[in-house]
C-alpha cells in the first residue's frame, strides 16, 4: 500500500522515488492490454466530444424543426432527427457533455465527502469515528438508486437535483475504504516518526497520509463512474433527471419510447452511447486497478 | 454481550428518529401544496376552489406547525399508521406490505438466474484461462455490466412479446410474466458475479493446498469440485448483499417498464406525483429493515465468532 | 481478515433481510388489509331479452319536459343459471356467478386506477369502468345530458326540477333504486363532497312518488341535468355504502352499472363480473379485468403482445403502429374533449402589453404544435377553446402563424434588437418570457419546447419551466401549459367561465383564473347566461364570450386532446365515447 502513490506517479517527499524508466514501463504495460487501450480510446474520445461539442460545427442540439420530424439519416442529418426535428447526432455529442459533467460533478461531490469523512474518521478514531461509521453502515445497505430517487422526488426533477441526490448517497462506500487506508497509514513508522518530531496532525494528514489515498481514489473513481453514468441516465429515463431541452442520453432514450417501433434507432443510439461510455470507463478502471496494488482490489469490492 | 446488545438497541430509535426527521423535513420543504395535489387527483381537469383547499389542509393536518406535524406523524407511525397516500387514499403501510412481495419475488428470481449462470461461467472461464471460452465469458461479462437494463428490456419485449408472442409484455401474477423482467434485471448482477467468481477461482487455484491436492494425484475435476469451489464461492456469496442492493435499485426501472406492481414502481410513481406520505413511509420502512438486519447480523456474528466479542465488528 | 469479516457480515445481512421482509409483510397485512373476500353480491342471470335497448335514448332538451324514448327495462325473465337470490350477501361470500364458459372476460389496460371507487371521492374509475351510473349521461355527439337512470327532467320553474326515474333498476346488492334511494344518494354526495355540493347548489330534495323526485336549487340552475352527469354524482345505495364504512365501498354493492366490482387494488388492477340483473340487458362478457399500465408505451406494447384486448388512451404515434398490425385497430370518437391551452399571465409585465401578447400569439405556430400532440388532421386548432360539438362559432378564429407580423408588433411596442444578440429589448431590458407546464401530461413539455424555439425566431427569449402543476398559482411564469376537460356538464358557458374565473350560472364549480384576466365585457356576457336554459341561446352567448377571449388573447388554446383506444379485432360492439367518462358499457363483447 505504501507503494501506491509512486505507482500512479505522485512524488512523495522523504521517500525515495522508484526509478523513472520503470514507471514508464508500467504505463506502457497498461496500454499494451487491448481492453485497457480500448477503454482509454473510448474515454478520451468521449471527453473530446464533450469538450468540443459547443464549438463544433454541429447543428444546435435544441433547434426544433417540426417539419423535419423523425427523419431518417441523410447527409444533412447524419443520424436523422428526433420527434422534435432536432439533429440526433448533435444531441448525442452534446449528450456526452451533459452526461460527463453530471457524472464528474457527482464524483467530485461524493469524493470530497468521502475523503473528508474517511481521513478524519480514520485518523482521529474515537466516538466521531464510531458515529460516522454507523451512518456509513446504514447508508451502505441502502440501495443508492432508490435513495437518490426519494431525494429527487422531494427536491423535484432536474439534473442538478439528481446529481446532488446521487452524490449525497454515493460517498459512503468510499469513506469506508479511505478510512481503512488511513488507519493503516497512521500506524506506519514514518508517521510515528513525523509525530515524534513534532509535526502537527494537520501536517501529517496533508503531507503524509493524503498522498497515499490518491491512488485508491483514482481507481475507485474510474471503477465507479460507469455506475454513476448508468444511475444518472436511469433517473433521467424515469423522468426525474435532465429536463427538456437538455440533451442527455437517459432522457433521449425516454423521449424515444413512443417511437420504439417506428424509429428504433432513436432508442438504440442513446442506449449504445451509454453502453460505450460505461464500457470505456469500466475497461480503464480495470486496467488502472490491475496496475495498482492488488490490495485495492480487495478493498474496492 | 448483553451490554452490547442493549447499547445497540438504545441507538436504534435514535437513528430511526434521525432518518425520519430528515426525510420529513425534506419533504416538507418540497414544492407544491399537498392539499391541492389531493384535490386535483380526485378531480382531474378541475381546479379546486380555495374553500376546498382550506378544508383539505385541515383534513390533512397541514395547518399545524411543522414540528407538531412531525410529532403527529411519528406517533402514528409507531402505531403502524404511516398515513394515507395522497393519490389512492389507501394506508401507506398496507401498500408497502403489498408491494414488498412482488419485489422480493422479482429480485430473488433475478439473483437466482444470475447465480445459476454466473457460477458455471465463472468456473469455466477460470479453468480455461486464456482460452476461447474465457475470452467469450469475459467479453459477455463486460458487455453485461455496461449495458443499460432499460434498453435491453425494450429489446426483449419487442422480440419475445410483440414479434414472437411467446411471452407477455407486462403484468404480474403468472410465471410467464416473470421471465422477461427477471432476465432484464439479472444481466448486470450476472456479469458482476461472473467476474467475481472467475477471479476468486483463479485465486484459489493458485493456493498451496490446491497444489497439495494435485500433488496427491487427485483429478483436476476433483480438485475443482471438492476444494476450489467451496472456497471460491465464499466471496461471491459474501458479495450477494451488495448485489442485492444493486438489484433493488435496478428493479425500480425494470418494474416501471414491465408494469410490475412492486416497491420500485410504487416509489417511482410516488416520486413523480409527489405522493409524500408514500415516499416518506418507504424511506422509513427501508431504514427499519436495514437497521434491524444490521443489528441482527452483528449480534449473530458475535455469537458465532468469539474473537469478535471484544472488538468492533465490520471494520 | 478484514475482507472476510465483511463478506460474512454481508452474507448475514442478506439472510436477515430476506427473512425480515416477509415478516414485515405479514405484519403489514395483518394490520391493514381490508376484510378479505371481496366477492360481489350474487346476481341472477336474467337471460332476458338480450336485445335490450341501449341505455342512451333521446336527447334532453331543456326548458321542455325531457323524456326518454321509452326504453323498456328488461323485466327479469327466465333465470338461466341457478344462482342464489340477488338479495343480501350471505356470510359465506359465495363465488362469482357460476361462470359460464361461453362468456369471455375482457382485459383492458388503462392509465390510472388511482382514485377510490366511491363516487363521492371523485368517481372517475367507477364511471369509466361501467360500474356506476348517473341520472344523466353526456351525449356522445354534442355532450348534452341524456336520460340514464332518470327517464325525464322537467324544469317546473327556474329553481325547481322534477325528475322521473327509471323503474326496474337495482343496485348490485339487490336493493331497488327508487325515489327514496336517489334522494338519499344525492344527499350523501352533498354531505361528503364539498365540490359537488357547491356545484349543484341544492336547496331540498322531495320524494313525490316511488319514481319521481323534485329538486329545488338555491339559485337558478338551467344546466342541472348536465351537472347531475358528473362522475361524483353517480347514484349509490347510500345506506349500504354508509353501513359498509370507509374503505369498504366495494363490499356494499352500492352501484347500478352493468359490471360489478369484485376486487380493486388501486394502481394495480380492478376486476369485475357482469351484472346479469342489469336493467339494460345481460352483458355478453363474464366480466372485465382492468390493469393499470401507467406508461403509454407499455400499454401499446401490451396490446400488441396480446396481454390486453383494449388499451385505453394511446398516443397518435402508437395508433399508427397499432393500425399496421393485422389483428389490431385504433378507435376514437373523433372529438377532442380536453383542451390543451396556455394561460397568459396578465400580472407580469412581459405580457401585460396587448401588442406583445398578440406578437407572442402570432409567433407560435400552433397548428404545427397541434400536429405533435393530437392526431393528424384533427382540425382541432380551428376550434379554439371548445370542440365544435359543444359550441360551433364560425365567426371566431384564433390568430394564425404570422412571424413577420409578430416582429412588426414587437417593434411597435418598442422592442428592437439594439445589442445585436438576436433577442429584442427595450430600454436595455431584454424581453424574456417563461413558459411553464407540468410533466404528467406529455403534451405540455413538448409544447413548451416547441414554443421556445418559435419565439426565439422572432427575437423573444423564452425559458422552459417544467414543474409541479400548482406553480401555476405563483407569479413565476408568463405562459403556463394546461390540460383541461372542456365538456364538463355538457355546457359551453361553464367551460369558458371556468377559464376566466367567471361562473356560468353561479354554479361554477371550482372556477379559477390563473392568468388573472379581467374583462367587464366578458363577465357581462357570461352572467347574461345565468338563467338562459335554451341550448341554442347558450351556444350563441358562448361564441360572444369566445370572441372576447380571442381578441384579448386572454389565453392561447393549442389543441384538443383526443381519447384514442387500441382495440383487438375480437372485441365487438365497442363504441368509443369521446368523453373521458365512459370506457365500457353493457354491450361490449369479445369473440373467442
Amino acid at each position: 500500500m505504501t507503494m501506491t502513490a509512486e505507482r500512479v506517479g505522485v512524488r512523495l517527499p522523504r521517500r525515495p522515488a522508484i526509478a523513472e524508466p520503470r514507471r514508464r514501463g508500467r504505463w506502457h504495460a497498461l496500454l499494451r492490454e487491448p481492453g485497457t487501450a480500448l477503454g482509454l480510446i473510448l474515454v478520451v474520445s468521449l471527453l473530446l466530444a464533450g469538450l468540443v461539442a459547443p464549438w463544433s460545427p454541429l447543428a444546435d442540439p435544441t433547434e426544433i424543426n417540426l417539419r423535419e420530424r423523425l427523419r431518417s439519416p441523410s447527409p444533412e442529418h447524419l443520424l436523422g432527427t428526433d420527434h422534435m426535428g432536432r439533429d440526433t447526432f448533435s444531441r448525442l455529442v452534446h449528450g456526452a457533455r451533459a452526461t460527463l459533467l453530471a457524472a464528474a460533478a457527482t464524483l467530485v461531490l461524493s469524493m470530497t465527502i468521502a475523503v473528508t469523512v474517511g481521513l478524519l474518521s480514520g485518523y482521529y478514531g474515537g466516538w466521531p469515528d464510531t458515529a460516522l461509521m454507523w451512518v456509513v453502515d446504514l447508508l451502505l445497505a441502502f440501495p443508492s438508486l432508490i435513495l437518490a430517487l426519494a431525494v429527487a422526488g422531494a427536491l423535484g426533477p432536474g439534473l442538478l437535483n439528481v446529481l446532488l441526490a446521487v452524490g449525497a448517497v454515493w460517498w459512503v462506500g468510499h469513506a469506508r475504504i479511505i478510512r481503512g487506508i488511513t488507519l493503516g497509514e497512521r500506524e506506519m513508522a514514518y508517521v510515528t516518526a513525523a509525530r515524534a518530531s513534532g509535526a502537527s496532525d494537520r501536517r501529517i494528514i496533508l503531507r503524509h497520509i493524503a498522498p497515499n489515498i490518491l491512488g485508491p481514489i483514482v481507481v475507485l473513481a474510474s471503477l465507479d463512474i460507469g455506475w454513476i453514468i448508468l444511475g444518472i441516465a436511469g433517473l433521467s429515463f424515469l423522468g426525474l433527471g435532465a429536463q427538456p431541452p437538455t440533451p442527455e442520453w437517459g432522457a433521449m432514450l425516454s423521449d424515444a419510447r413512443p417511437h420504439l417501433q417506428t424509429a428504433p434507432h432513436l432508442i438504440l443510439l442513446p442506449g449504445a452511447a451509454i453502453f460505450l461510455a460505461v464500457l470505456g470507463f469500466n475497461l480503464l478502471g480495470d486496467g488502472l486497478r490491475d496496475l495498482l496494488d492488488p490490495r485495492i482490489r480487495r478493498l474496492a469490492r | 454481550m448483553g451490554a452490547y446488545v442493549v447499547r445497540r438497541l438504545a441507538t436504534l430509535p435514535l437513528l430511526l428518529l434521525g432518518i425520519s426527521a430528515v426525510s420529513f423535513a425534506l419533504l416538507s420543504v418540497a414544492p407544491g401544496d399537498p392539499a391541492e395535489i389531493v384535490l386535483h387527483q380526485r378531480n382531474p381537469g378541475q381546479m379546486p376552489s380555495p374553500a376546498a383547499v382550506t378544508a383539505m389542509r385541515a383534513e390533512l393536518g397541514l395547518d399545524a406547525p411543522l414540528p407538531a406535524q412531525y410529532v403527529r406523524w411519528m406517533s402514528r407511525a409507531l402505531a403502524g399508521d404511516m398515513g394515507r397516500s395522497y393519490v389512492t387514499e389507501q394506508p401507506v403501510a398496507a401498500q408497502l406490505a403489498r408491494r414488498t412481495v412482488p419485489t422480493v419475488v422479482l429480485t430473488v428470481a433475478a439473483l437466482g438466474l444470475a447465480l445459476v449462470l454466473a457460477v458455471p461461467m465463472g468456473i469455466l472461464s477460470a479453468r480455461r484461462r486464456g482460452g476461447a471460452g474465457d475470452a467469450i465469458v469475459r467479453l459477455a461479462a463486460l458487455v453485461g455490466s455496461a449495458a443499460p437494463s432499460y434498453a435491453l428490456a425494450f429489446g426483449l419485449i419487442i422480440l419475445f412479446a410483440v414479434k414472437l408472442s411467446w411471452l407477455p409484455a407486462v403484468g404480474y401474477g403468472s410465471a410467464a410474466q416473470m421471465v422477461l423482467p427477471a432476465i432484464a434485471l439479472s444481466l448486470a448482477p450476472m456479469a458482476q458475479l461472473t467476474r467475481l467468481i472467475r477471479a476468486s477461482v483463479l485465486d484459489v487455484l493458485g493456493q498451496d493446498y490446491i497444489r497439495t491436492a494435485r500433488a496427491k494425484g487427485l483429478s483436476e475435476q476433483m480438485v475443482v469440485m471438492k476444494h476450489a469451489l467451496r472456497n471460491a464461492l465464499l466471496p461471491a456469496i459474501g458479495a450477494t448483499g451488495v448485489i442485492l442492493a444493486h438489484l433493488l435499485g435496478g428493479a425500480v426501472i425494470i418494474e416501471t417498464i414491465f408494469t410490475w406492481p412492486g416497491l420500485g414502481q410504487l416509489i417511482v410513481g410516488a416520486a413523480l406525483t409527489r405522493d409524500y406520505p408514500v415516499v416518506q413511509g418507504f424511506v422509513t420502512y427501508l431504514a427499519v429493515i436495514v437497521l434491524l438486519a444490521n443489528l441482527a447480523t452483528d449480534i449473530a456474528l458475535r455469537v458465532a465468532d468469539p474473537r469478535l466479542r471484544y472488538e468492533r465488528v465490520g471494520v | 481478515m478484514e475482507g472476510e469479516q465483511e463478506m460474512l457480515r454481508r452474507m448475514a445481512i442478506t439472510l436477515v433481510a430476506a427473512l425480515a421482509l416477509p415478516v414485515a409483510v405479514a405484519c403489514g397485512e395483518r394490520d391493514d388489509s381490508p376484510p378479505a373476500a371481496a366477492t360481489p353480491a350474487p346476481v341472477t342471470a336474467a337471460a332476458a331479452a338480450s336485445t335490450a335497448a341501449p341505455p342512451t335514448p333521446a336527447a334532453v332538451t331543456t326548458s321542455a319536459p325531457v323524456t326518454a324514448a321509452a326504453t323498456t327495462p328488461p323485466t327479469a325473465a327466465a333465470t338461466a343459471s341457478p344462482s342464489p337470490s340477488p338479495t343480501a350477501r350471505t356470510a359465506e361470500q359465495p363465488a362469482a356467478p357460476a361462470a359460464d364458459a361461453a362468456r369471455p372476460t375482457l382485459k383492458a389496460g388503462v392509465i390510472w386506477l388511482d382514485s377510490p371507487l366511491d363516487p363521492v371521492q371523485g368517481g372517475w374509475v367507477a364511471s369509466q369502468s361501467g360500474m356506476s351510473e348517473n341520472l344523466f349521461r353526456l351525449s356522445p355527439t354534442n355532450f348534452s345530458p341524456l336520460p340514464w337512470l332518470a327517464m325525464e327532467a322537467t324544469d317546473v320553474d327556474p329553481l325547481t326540477w322534477r325528475i322521473k326515474l327509471r323503474s326496474g333498476v337495482k343496485f348490485h346488492n339487490g336493493a331497488v333504486m327508487d325515489a327514496e334511494a336517489v334522494k338519499a344518494s344525492l344527499e350523501r354526495t352533498i354531505r361528503l363532497s364539498e365540490a359537488s355540493a357547491e356545484a349543484l347548489g341544492l336547496d331540498s330534495i322531495a320524494v313525490n312518488d316511488e319514481q319521481t323526485i323534485t329538486i329545488t336549487t338555491m339559485e337558478p340552475r338551467p344546466t342541472l341535468p348536465g351537472l347531475l352527469a358528473g362522475p361524483a354524482v353517480a347514484i349509490t345505495d347510500a345506506a349500504a355504502a354508509d353501513a359498509a364504512g370507509e374503505g369498504n365501498f366495494l363490499q356494499a354493492g352500492a352501484l347500478t352499472g352493468p359490471y360489478i366490482p369484485t376486487e380493486y387494488i388501486q394502481k394495480e388492477r380492478l376486476s369485475s363480473v357482469a351484472n346479469d340483473d342489469y336493467w339494460g340487458g345481460v352483458p355478453p362478457l363474464a366480466g372485465i379485468e382492468h390493469l393499470a399500465i401507467p406508461d403509454i408505451n407499455s400499454r401499446e406494447l401490451a396490446l400488441q403482445a396480446g396481454d390486453i384486448d383494449v388499451a385505453v388512451n394511446i398516443s397518435p404515434e402508437g395508433a399508427q403502429t397499432i393500425d399496421a398490425h393485422p389483428d389490431l385497430a385504433s378507435r376514437t370518437a373523433g372529438i377532442g374533449t380536453a383542451a390543451v391551452i396556455w394561460w397568459v399571465n396578465f400580472e407580469r409585465p412581459a405580457l401585460s402589453d396587448p401588442l406583445v401578447r398578440q406578437a407572442v400569439s402570432l409567433a407560435i405556430d400552433r397548428e404545427s404544435i397541434a400536429g405533435l400532440i393530437a392526431p393528424a388532421g384533427s382540425g382541432s386548432f380551428a376550434e379554439l377553446l371548445l370542440p365544435d360539438a359543444l359550441a360551433s362559432c364560425p365567426g371566431v378564429s384564433a390568430p394564425g402563424y404570422e412571424p413577420a407580423q409578430a416582429r412588426d408588433l414587437l417593434a411597435q411596442a418598442g422592442y428592437v434588437d439594439s445589442d445585436d444578440d438576436g433577442f429584442v429589448d427595450k430600454d436595455g431590458e431584454p424581453l424574456e418570457i417563461v413558459i411553464g407546464g407540468y410533466p404528467e401530461r406529455f403534451q405540455l413539455p413538448i409544447m413548451a419546447e416547441a414554443a421556445q424555439a418559435m419565439l426565439a425566431d422572432v427575437g423573444i427569449k423564452a425559458k422552459v419551466l417544467i414543474t409541479e402543476w400548482s406553480v401555476v398559482k405563483e407569479p413565476a411564469w408568463d405562459l403556463f401549459g394546461w390540460y383541461n376537460n372542456v365538456v364538463e356538464a355538457g355546457d359551453p358557458i361553464q367551460n369558458i367561465g371556468k377559464f376566466v374565473g367567471v361562473s356560468a350560472d353561479a354554479s361554477g364549480s371550482g372556477a379559477n383564473n390563473y392568468g388573472h384576466f379581467h374583462s367587464a365585457e366578458l363577465e357581462g356576457i357570461i352572467s347574461s347566461a345565468a338563467e338562459v336554459a335554451d341550448t341554442q341561446q347558450r351556444q350563441e352567448i358562448a361564441c360572444r364570450a369566445l370572441d372576447v377571449v380571442a381578441s384579448e388573447t386572454a389565453l392561447l388554446p393549442v389543441a384538443h386532446a383526443y381519447l384514442i383506444y387500441g382495440v383487438n379485432e375480437r372485441v365487438t360492439d365497442f363504441d368509443p365515447h369521446p368523453a373521458n367518462l365512459y370506457f365500457f358499457d353493457h354491450r361490449i363483447g369479445l369473440r373467442s
